[in-house]
This record gives C-alpha cells, structure tokens and sequence, in this order.
C-alpha cells in the first residue's frame, strides 16, 4: 500500500486546476482528527484512560515505612534485660489500576468511503485513473501514522499526562488518580491525569476534493462526516488492533509524567520499662528517598 | 458475609474517603479476596467498573461527610505525630505519663496508654470495624464516633458501649 494523497482544488470557481495536497496541507485534518478522538475521550469513549477497570495499563502503589517494636521480660538471671532495636515494617497503602478503554469498531463501508472520502491519483502522467480511497492501509500511509506520531510527539492533542499541576493551555483534569503517602496514610503528593483537549489548528486552506456524482470540496472539521465516519473509526481501530495510542505504566513508548512513591528514609528510636518487661521501638522519621517510580507511556 | 453481586468489593467496604480536596477520586479500604484489608484509588466516574460497585455499598454524600470527619482527626493525629518527631513528649502523650515506669502497673493498660501508636490505632479501628455485629447492627452515628476515636482506651469504651446497647435492643 502506499500514500493516497486527495486532489485538492487550486484556483476560483470558474478556473481551477487539481493539484495533491501535500502533507504539510494536510496537518489541518490530522489535527482535526485527533481534536474529534479527545473528544470521545473527554466523553467517557472509545480510548479513553480511566482507573479502576480491568488491569490492561498497569498499576501504580504508594507505600510506608511503618513503626516496629520489640519487647522482652526481664531477665532475673543477669542477662540481657533490653530486646534488639526492630527494623521498621513496609506497608502498601494504596494501589491505582489504570484501565483503558480498546474496544474495537468496523471498518467503514466501501459506500462511506465513497460518500465522505476522497479522490487519489494512481498511474502515470499519461496514463491514470481517478480513485476513491479505500484502503485502511492507504488511510493508514496517507494520514493515521502522521496523526498518532503528532499525538505523542507533537501537539498532543487526543492524549493524557499525570502531573501535579495541569501540563499547561488545552489541558483538562480528569480527576485526581495517585496519591503519595509517607506514614500513617497522611498525602503528600497527589497526581491528576490530564487530557488536551486543544490545541493549534495548523489550518493550509485546502480541502480534500471527493466525489458524488461530481467533484465535491470536503469539510474537514472535526464534526464533519470525513472525519467522524471515516477517520475516527479507522483511528480507533489503530488503538484496539496495532497498540497506537496505547498506555502502559513503566513499559514502552515515550513518557507522560511519572508518578513516585516516597518513604521515610530514616528512623528514631526509644526504649522503656514496664515490669516486667523491656521495650523498643523504631519509628519512621526524617528525610524522604524514592521507593518506586511509575511512569506513564504511550506507543505510537 | 460475601456479597456476590459485588464484583469489586464482594466482602463490603470499610471506608471511602475522597483523595482530593476537589472530590474526584475516592480512596477505599475494603477487605480482599485473600481476606487481608487493601486500598483502592478510583476516579469518581459513573462508568468505571470500581466507582459503579462503589456506590452500589454508599453514596457520594456519605463519602465527603466521612471525608470531613477524617481529615479532621488526620489534622490531629498529624500534630501530634510532628510533635512525637520533635520529641514534644508532653503533646504526643497528651498527658499520659511517659517514661519508665516500674512497679504493679497492668501490662494491656500501660501497653494501650503509653506505647500504642497511630498505626496500631488504625489497625485496631480496622478490627473493629470488621466485626459482624459493628458492620451489620451499627448505624452510621456509632461508626462514625468510632472512627473519630481519638485513643485506644476511648475506642474500646465506644466499641463496649455500642455492645451493650444492641444487647439491650435485641
């Protein structure tokens, strides 16, 4: 399969010629696309991230240090009253499972295709014919890799981050989804995952030109039928099928924020008397050191 | 008793909590399948599997009403943790003698006064609540009271209290 880049029109009404849109002009309905799929998203929809569903992304857990004690009877036969210092215990305090929503849609028919798609060129400068795309690999070499790679690498649009303040213009919080705690279940740090929602519209001007029963301009918006029966579903079907657009916590792909479990780093210590017996104890004080770290990521 | 119809929580729930001040996660302790206590966080959404259980067992009004009530002793107790690390013995005690102690004192009181920390608190709160009779003969008044329970000793005459009056009912 290959690019199948849409005609587009070049000139007035009354003079024009057909030229093929570029990549470069084409930025408008990738953009546009991953606008309509943050939507969805933003809607509770097909590729959405959420917690508390199926383990399919991973899970992230907040630990503690925890207090210790030892006690032991005295001893009336001139040995050693005092018990060993513990060490202090671990505990999970919370786990987060991350869940995202794969499911998988149809194809779109060949009559949708024809209905809301667009017109290619195939042969030589002597010899072509005019098509309808319909291909999902064409529509995958011609527009859905450019707008998965741009996902995560470029505007982001259509995708999250975990953060502890929103990522910056666009951004929405979904809600809050880790939280760090260091002893006796007390916050300290807390994550939110965030969706853009919004961004740039690198918009060229030209629309793809498809055909019903004469040349037609196609509307590119994000609500508009090439984008919602077409690309949309074909979208979808990248994220259920081929892992784009996938999240996982510590696996492959490129970062979204990282979310870190911290403890105490120390303790202090103290001992007592009760008859008949002798106590110590350890608690968790101090500084902070890194127990686990769980970053977010997402495959192209 | 099992719930089955209760994927998430088949044993019930203990305690939901809201995470954040903004109320858009839940933090819930509930009792595993391997009957060890665990904590889930959740976002509040209506269409994940967790939140949807969650709310099949309380509702969201319930959930920021406990929240109030925990942050309030969570405030406490934290004073008097960053008392205990200033080795502010007088504050962290609050005014139980602390020190060695020697002569015919009971062992389980002096252990219940002097050496009981916050996360033995806990873990007996947790028992408490786990009991048949406080999960299932309790209204929400007597749970929240021994939740807000601010010492062992006082937990204990709550939970003898709750005891002797549902025998008196019964």
């Amino acid at each position: 399969m290959a690019e199948r880049h849409p005609f587009y029109f070049n000139g007035s009404t009354t003079a024009f010629s057909l030229r093929k849109m570029t990549d470069t002009q084409l930025a408008s309905l990738r953009y546009q696309l991953r606008l309509a799929y943050a939507a969805v998203c933003n809607a509770n929809g097909n590729g959405r991230l959420y917690t508390g569903g199926t383990n399919n992304v991973g899970q992230a857990h907040t630990t503690e240090r925890t207090y210790a004690q030892n006690n032991m009877a005295r001893n009336n036969s001139g040995g050693e009253d005092w018990p060993a210092y513990p060490s202090t215990g671990t505990t999970t305090r919370s786990t987060t499972t991350f869940t995202q929503t794969r499911t998988n849609v149809s194809f779109p028919s060949n009559a949708n295709c024809r209905d809301y798609g667009w017109l290619y060129w195939q042969g030589s400068t002597t010899s072509f014919n005019m098509r309808v795309i319909s291909a999902e690999q064409d529509f995958v070499d011609t527009i859905l890799t450019d707008t998965i790679s741009e996902a995560v690498s470029g505007d982001e649009v259509g995708t999250y981050r975990v953060a502890t303040s929103s990522p910056g213009s666009g951004w929405t919080s979904k809600g809050a989804v880790f939280t760090n705690t260091i002893y006796n279940n007390n916050s300290q740090t807390t994550w939110n995952l965030y969706l853009k929602t919004s961004g740039t519209n690198p918009s060229s001007g030209q629309y793809p030109v498809g055909y019903n029963g004469g040349f037609k301009r196609r509307a590119t918006g994000s609500g508009d039928s090439l984008v919602q029966t077409l690309l949309l579903p074909m979208l979808q079907r990248r994220v259920a099928n081929n892992n784009a657009l996938n999240y996982s916590i510590n696996g492959t792909g490129t970062g979204r924020g990282t979310m870190i479990d911290t403890r105490y780093s120390s303790s202090t210590t103290s001992q007592w008397f009760t008859h008949p017996t002798y106590s110590r104890s350890r608690t968790p004080s101090g500084g902070q050191s890194n127990n686990a770290t769980y970053e977010l990521k997402i495959r192209t | 008793m099992k719930n089955e119809t209760n994927e998430t929580f088949p044993r019930g729930i203990l305690e939901a909590l809201f995470l954040d001040e903004d109320a858009t996660a839940v933090k819930i302790t509930s009792l595993g399948e391997d009957k060890k206590w665990k904590i889930d966080v959740c976002q509040v959404d209506f269409l994940s599997p967790m939140f949807i259980d969650l709310m099949k067992l309380t509702n969201l009004e319930d959930i920021e009403k406990d929240t109030i009530e925990n942050t309030k002793l969570r405030v406490d107790e934290q004073t008097r943790f960053e008392s205990f690390e200033r080795s502010d013995e007088e504050t962290y005690n609050l005014g139980y003698e602390a020190g060695l102690v020697e002569g015919k004192t009971p062992i389980r009181l002096s252990y219940l006064t002097e050496n009981f920390n916050l996360e033995d608190l806990f873990k007996l709160k947790l028992e408490i609540f786990e009991t048949d009779i406080i999960k299932n003969k309790t209204t929400r008044e007597q749970r929240s009271s021994i939740r807000k329970a601010e010492n062992p000793l006082r937990l204990i005459g709550l939970y003898y209290t709750i005891l002797n009056d549902i025998e008196k009912d019964s």
